[in-house]
């Protein structure tokens, strides 16, 4: 049994750093200042330049997605918690369950017919999109943690003379902190990677730094798909880079997250 | 009902509760007149049946609670005894499908009344659980102070460190907690925590406090640490115990209520209620001699 565990432990830990290893062995040769300060060469055939306008892109749409997600995913979670035990509660459970399978391009289809038809690719519409994508995910993570909070914290609350929503916002939201930031952080890493929506949504924008989320904009994962399959050696590096880069920023919210949430616990 | 004082909830003990309108509003029928600011308060129990959705728990239950005494609820498991505690603060209600019929008198006042606020309600009749369950995110002087600063608008620091050593010295943990209110709640040993959680519940200063089985989760000497708190604070409060533990209820109470559930399958229901020493030595049913000599439950 044991020694079953510890074999399958071992592939899948190996198979990661494969993964990393590989991304890190072909990305790294590419990844140095310019890169990040820089964006791509007019001629994709070039060798230098770097993604600056995707890095950026990927930060905006993505934080853009958060700031929309976060809020709409915790208010409804804490209504499922707090009046989703009938029947209504087990449809919009079904339904957040249902979403969270849905195929992220169709997410990005949605959006397109919705918005882009009639206001054009932008910033925008693939921040919408990606906060579909993590509105799901953010509703199970943080209706999941609420419900592990024990019913007896509640119960003291309440008992206080406490009033309902005042025993949600101080007593079982700071509980559940941890568990929730690290559910926002999961779907946070999930947006940074999507490309389906944004194809439908942003677009791309491959040459020019743009920070106006109102255009087309570039993102790193857009970057990475269009530099890999655009048949050029150099390109195909700076893929290669872009993807090691995806890594570390996702490696590095993931490190800020886990500070705060650790905050959060031992705080005063 | 007739209020003697106009006066809004006394909370805190403060007497600038300038509350908003629409709690003035639900408190309307509720007596706060003017009072000592800890001194216990009465309550009568007429014609209570509650449960849940179809399933009656308890029924015909008549019970008056005596200003700054020690009531102990008795009884095997399963009659109900929780489910009165609980309907004296109206914390029944906030279970799904929980019902409540007859009256629940707080200084004549029925607390189920259509006026009033069963928020209210709870500041007056505070509770103490069976487990303890500090708040785990917060220091110890965070839960003492959770009731001051959960339940005002307005955050009234300046007096909470006197409350909170108050509370403290009430709940007989003030010594072993000083040097350290900092630390989180969950940091203290389960007695600890307990007392911690009858400290919490006493800082909102209430009139009433409800205990349900406070030590079943304790080692004999945080039970006689809590046993000996309650009674220094039947000075000031008028405390409800649910209880397992017979020698306990005839240590630590004034008045005694036995409840049983008389035929399976019926409501718990109140045998007999009297002082306590009479209770235990001469009960006037059968069924209560039964219980409390051990021959049954």
């Amino acid at each position: 049994m044991t020694i079953a565990l510890t074999v399958v432990m071992a592939a899948v830990g190996a198979l990661l750093l494969w993964i990393l290893g590989y991304v890190a062995l072909k990305g790294l040769g590419a990844v140095n200042w310019s890169f990040l300060t820089k964006t791509p060469p007019g001629n994709p055939s070039d060798s230098g330049g770097g993604f600056e306008n995707g890095i950026v892109g990927s930060l905006i749409i993505v934080g853009l997605a958060t700031v929309l997600a976060v809020p709409i995913g915790i208010a409804g979670a804490i209504y499922l918690h707090q009046f989703g035990s009938g029947r209504l509660g087990s449809v919009l459970r079904l339904c957040t369950d249902v979403m969270l399978g849905i195929p992220t391009i169709v997410t990005g289809a949605f959006i397109y017919a919705l918005w882009v038809i009639n206001f054009g690719f932008s910033g925008y519409a693939g921040g919408f999109a990606l906060a579909l994508v993590m509105l799901p995910l953010i509703v199970r993570a943080t209706d999941e943690m609420l419900r592990l909070v024990p019913r007896e914290l509640s119960e003291a609350s309440l008992a206080l003379g406490v009033t309902r929503a005042r025993t949600v916002l101080s007593v079982l939201l700071p509980t559940a902190r941890a568990g929730i930031i690290t559910g926002v952080r999961l779907a946070g890493a999930r947006a940074m990677g999507e490309t389906a929506p944004l194809l439908l949504t942003t677009l791309g924008n491959d040459l020019f730094m743009q920070t106006d989320p109102g255009q087309r904009m570039s993102t790193l994962s857009l970057q990475i798909f269009g530099s890999a399959t655009g048949g050029f050696v150099a390109g195909q590096q700076r893929a290669w880079a872009g993807a090691l880069v995806l890594i570390a920023i996702v490696l590095l919210l993931t490190i800020v997250a886990r500070l705060v949430a650790r905050n959060a616990a031992v705080r005063r | 009902m007739t209020t003697k004082h106009e006066r809004l909830p006394v909370l805190n003990g403060s007497t600038d509760s300038h509350a908003d309108a629409t709690t003035a509003d639900r408190t309307d029928g509720l007596d706060t007149a003017a009072r000592e600011p800890m001194e216990g308060r009465r309550m009568d129990i007429a014609d209570l049946r509650a449960g849940f959705g179809e399933k009656v728990v308890i029924s015909g239950i008549n019970l008056a609670i005596e200003p700054n005494k020690v009531t102990a609820l008795i009884g095997p498991s399963g009659c109900g005894k929780s489910t009165l505690l609980r309907c004296l603060n109206a914390m029944h209600m906030t279970a799904p499908g929980a019902f409540v019929d007859g009256e629940v008198r707080l200084d004549g006042v029925d607390i189920y009344g259509r006026q009033i606020d069963p928020v209210l309600v709870r500041r007056r009749v505070g509770m103490v659980f069976q487990r303890p369950n500090p708040f785990p995110t917060m220091s110890i002087y965070d839960n003492v102070a959770a009731g001051m600063r959960l339940t005002s608008s307005r955050t009234r620091r300046r007096n909470n460190d006197d409350l909170v050593e108050q509370a403290l010295r009430r709940a007989d943990l003030w010594a072993e907690v000083k040097d350290r209110l900092g630390a989180l709640g969950g940091s203290l040993s389960g007695g600890q925590q307990q007392r911690l959680c009858i400290a919490r519940a006493l800082a909102v200063e209430p009139e009433i406090v409800l205990m349900d089985e406070p030590c079943s989760a304790l080692d004999p000497i945080s039970t006689a640490k809590i046993e000996e708190t309650i009674h220094t604070l039947r000075d000031r409060f008028t405390i409800v115990i649910v209880t397992h533990n017979m020698q306990q209820a005839s240590r630590i109470s004034d008045t005694t209520a036995f409840m049983t559930i008389l035929e399976a399958g019926q409501p718990g229901e109140l045998v007999e209620a009297g002082p306590t020493s009479e209770v235990f030595s001469q009960p006037t049913m059968p069924v209560t001699e039964a219980y409390v000599s051990g021959r049954f439950g």
